[in-house]
């Protein structure tokens, strides 16, 4: 089932044009040529229930700005989005109860209040029963592991103890839909790790349907199932993770342990990464695997050797410098 | 449905004030300082009176209760609804946005988005100035008192509007939050010395254009005995409440019209 349905979404912003050489404070003000720009032009996707997307690209491509729509924060200049049947900004309180909105770098929480008043505080928000929200707030304490610092003003809270808490509080509800704004933005491995592992769960369990923005490749990595990239306010490329390793990655590489290898006096083929003794090599195709092998074994002292996939961050890179980033 | 968000608002409002509670020093410090110099704004009457006792009709005691009737509305704007001057941020670095994904009317999150203490050292101080000068005003009765309480919150509405009205251009401009400046001013001086001593375009600036006057001005002749120097129509003294009104009515148009603009509903 398609929980989400964009079609042809435009989202034109106009934007002074700026006027050069003196006086431009005072051109500025006087000014009123107005440049506009489809900062989302014509972008149409679905989603089905229980899916977690990835949606990524440059900064500015437009990602926020197709959120925003999504969320009912912007109304769509031209083109038509229904989240399970509804125009957002046509019934933006109903929406806004099925849906959960993290911005990973803006807080919802109260900032110089413990942590379980924000809470409490959603709870009336959000008009829900007590019962109900004594099971979801149990709930989300065990696997998010918060009971030893819900009494901590939030302020004092790490940065993953703080993202942590921003999730449950958009959750808190029970929406349908979760989106995440950069989740994992300047988080360690482990904090990482741990709200990686949580919506992994909750959208198995739940079947809570996920769309997040990240520059993190291991977010998509480990969680999605799909992903929309998309720059200049247009989709790239939509479809499965898979798909889009086989389509821009198309190289694989083979992967020398070779303790003794010297940067210096390295003369055989270009080393394109190196991580402590193992020697990134890229082939672009499988028939060079066999001469490479006997190139390098000419030149290193090899330990041990695997041919290995590119990881998704190589193919993104791969995407960004098609597009001239 | 109104008892529902009465609740709701003070539910978030005391968690605000329990924000602020979080740093007790700086919470005495604050409304301390802000009555003292609420005060100090209010006794620059009597100063004055000191050398000029009666200023275009206007006795000590009289021109003490009308700007410490300011004092007080200001307090109350300043204390629940300062969050006006700060639309432009919010919406700059896109809080805002948080506002207009919760189940609720956006007005109603904005309104209960803040509490600023400093606004109760203002309130003190116009409770101070107001009672210092009743004592010296004769005819005081309960029904009068009643009456105040009305002149005081329509006060409040009417800068909460005036305020807002600036604080909605961002909408459209994503700037202007100068231009407050310019109203902050108009109404700390005009609000403090009768109208009639300035010249006839203020006069009318102030009473149909900008209507500041009708905070502290015009309903203080209500309190007086001598009312004979209201200018353009004595009805002037009972239309601040009328006034509020209109003038609130007129800011959630503009609001919801700004709003539309920011989501970009069409124009």
């Amino acid at each position: 089932m398609d929980i989400i349905v964009a079609d042809n979404l435009v989202r034109q912003f106009y934007t002074k044009e700026k006027p050069e050489g003196s006086f431009q404070l005072l051109k500025a003000l006087f000014s009123f040529k107005k440049q506009s720009k489809n900062v989302v032009d014509h972008v149409s996707f679905t989603v089905r229930k229980g899916d977690i997307v990835g949606y990524i690209g440059p900064n500015g491509a437009g990602k926020s700005t197709t959120i925003k729509m999504l969320a009912g924060v912007l109304v769509p200049t031209s083109g038509t989005v229904h989240v399970n049947g509804i125009e957002p900004h046509m019934n933006r309180k109903r929406h806004a109860g099925q849906i959960g909105v993290v911005f990973g770098q803006r807080t919802q929480l109260w900032w110089d209040l413990p942590l379980i008043e924000s809470f409490k505080l959603l709870g009336k928000i959000y008009d829900l029963p007590k019962e109900r929200f004594k099971h979801n707030l149990d709930m989300f304490t065990d696997i998010l592991d918060m009971s030893s610092f819900l009494s901590t003003p939030v302020r004092q809270l790490s940065l993953g103890q703080r993202m942590r808490g921003d999730i449950a509080a958009a959750l808190l509800h029970e929406p349908e839909i979760l989106f995440l704004d950069e989740p994992t933005i300047g988080l360690d491995i482990m904090a990482k790790e741990k709200i990686q592992s949580f919506l992994q769960e909750i959208n198995k369990e739940k079947e809570i349907t996920i769309i997040l923005t990240t520059h993190n490749m291991d977010d998509i990595e480990k969680l999605c199932h799909r992903v929309i990239f998309i720059d200049k306010g247009q989709i790239l490329f939509d479809g499965s993770t898979e798909i889009m390793t086989a389509e821009f990655g198309g190289f694989r590489y083979l992967v020398v342990d070779a303790p003794n290898w010297e940067e210096a006096a390295w003369n055989g083929p270009p080393v394109e990464r190196r991580e402590d003794s193992q020697l990134f090599f890229r082939i672009e195709d499988d028939k060079q695997v066999a001469s490479m092998i006997k190139q390098l074994s000419d030149l290193l002292d090899i330990h041990n050797l695997t041919v290995q996939e590119p990881k998704i961050e190589d193919v993104i890179k791969q995407l960004y410098q098609r597009i001239g980033h | 449905m109104i008892g529902r968000h009465i609740k709701l608002y003070l539910a978030m409002q005391s968690a605000n004030l329990r924000s602020h509670m979080a740093y007790p020093l700086n919470f005495a410090i604050g409304v301390l300082s802000i009555t003292f110099l609420g005060l100090s704004f209010i006794l620059v009457s009597w100063v004055i009176t000191q050398k000029v006792p009666v200023i275009d009709g206007w006795s000590t005691y009289e021109l003490i209760f009308m700007t410490s009737l300011w004092r007080t509305t200001h307090g109350i704007f300043i204390a629940f609804f300062v969050q006006s001057w700060f639309l432009e941020s919010l919406i700059r670095n896109g809080e805002f946005d948080r506002f207009l994904v919760r189940p609720l009317n956006p007005m109603f999150s904005f309104a209960a988005h803040n509490i600023q203490i400093y606004g109760f050292g203002d309130m003190l101080a116009g409770l101070i100035g107001l009672v210092a000068a009743m004592v010296h005003i004769p005819d005081w009765t309960l029904g009068k008192i009643a009456i105040l309480l009305v002149i005081v919150i329509s006060g409040a509405a009417i800068e909460w509007s005036l305020q807002m009205m600036i604080g909605c251009m961002v909408f459209w401009t994503l700037q202007g939050g100068a231009m407050r400046h310019i109203l902050d001013q108009l109404l700390a001086q005009f609000t403090r010395f009768p109208l009639s001593v300035y010249n006839g375009v203020l006069q009318v600036l102030l009473t149909f254009i900008l209507p500041v006057a009708f905070i502290s001005y015009y309903p203080s002749y209500f309190f007086f005995g001598d009312r004979s120097g209201v200018p353009f129509s004595p009805v002037l003294m009972y239309l601040t409440p009328l006034v509020a009104l209109l003038l609130v009515s007129v800011t959630y148009f503009v609001w919801t019209k700004g709003l539309n603009a920011y989501k970009g509903a069409g124009s």
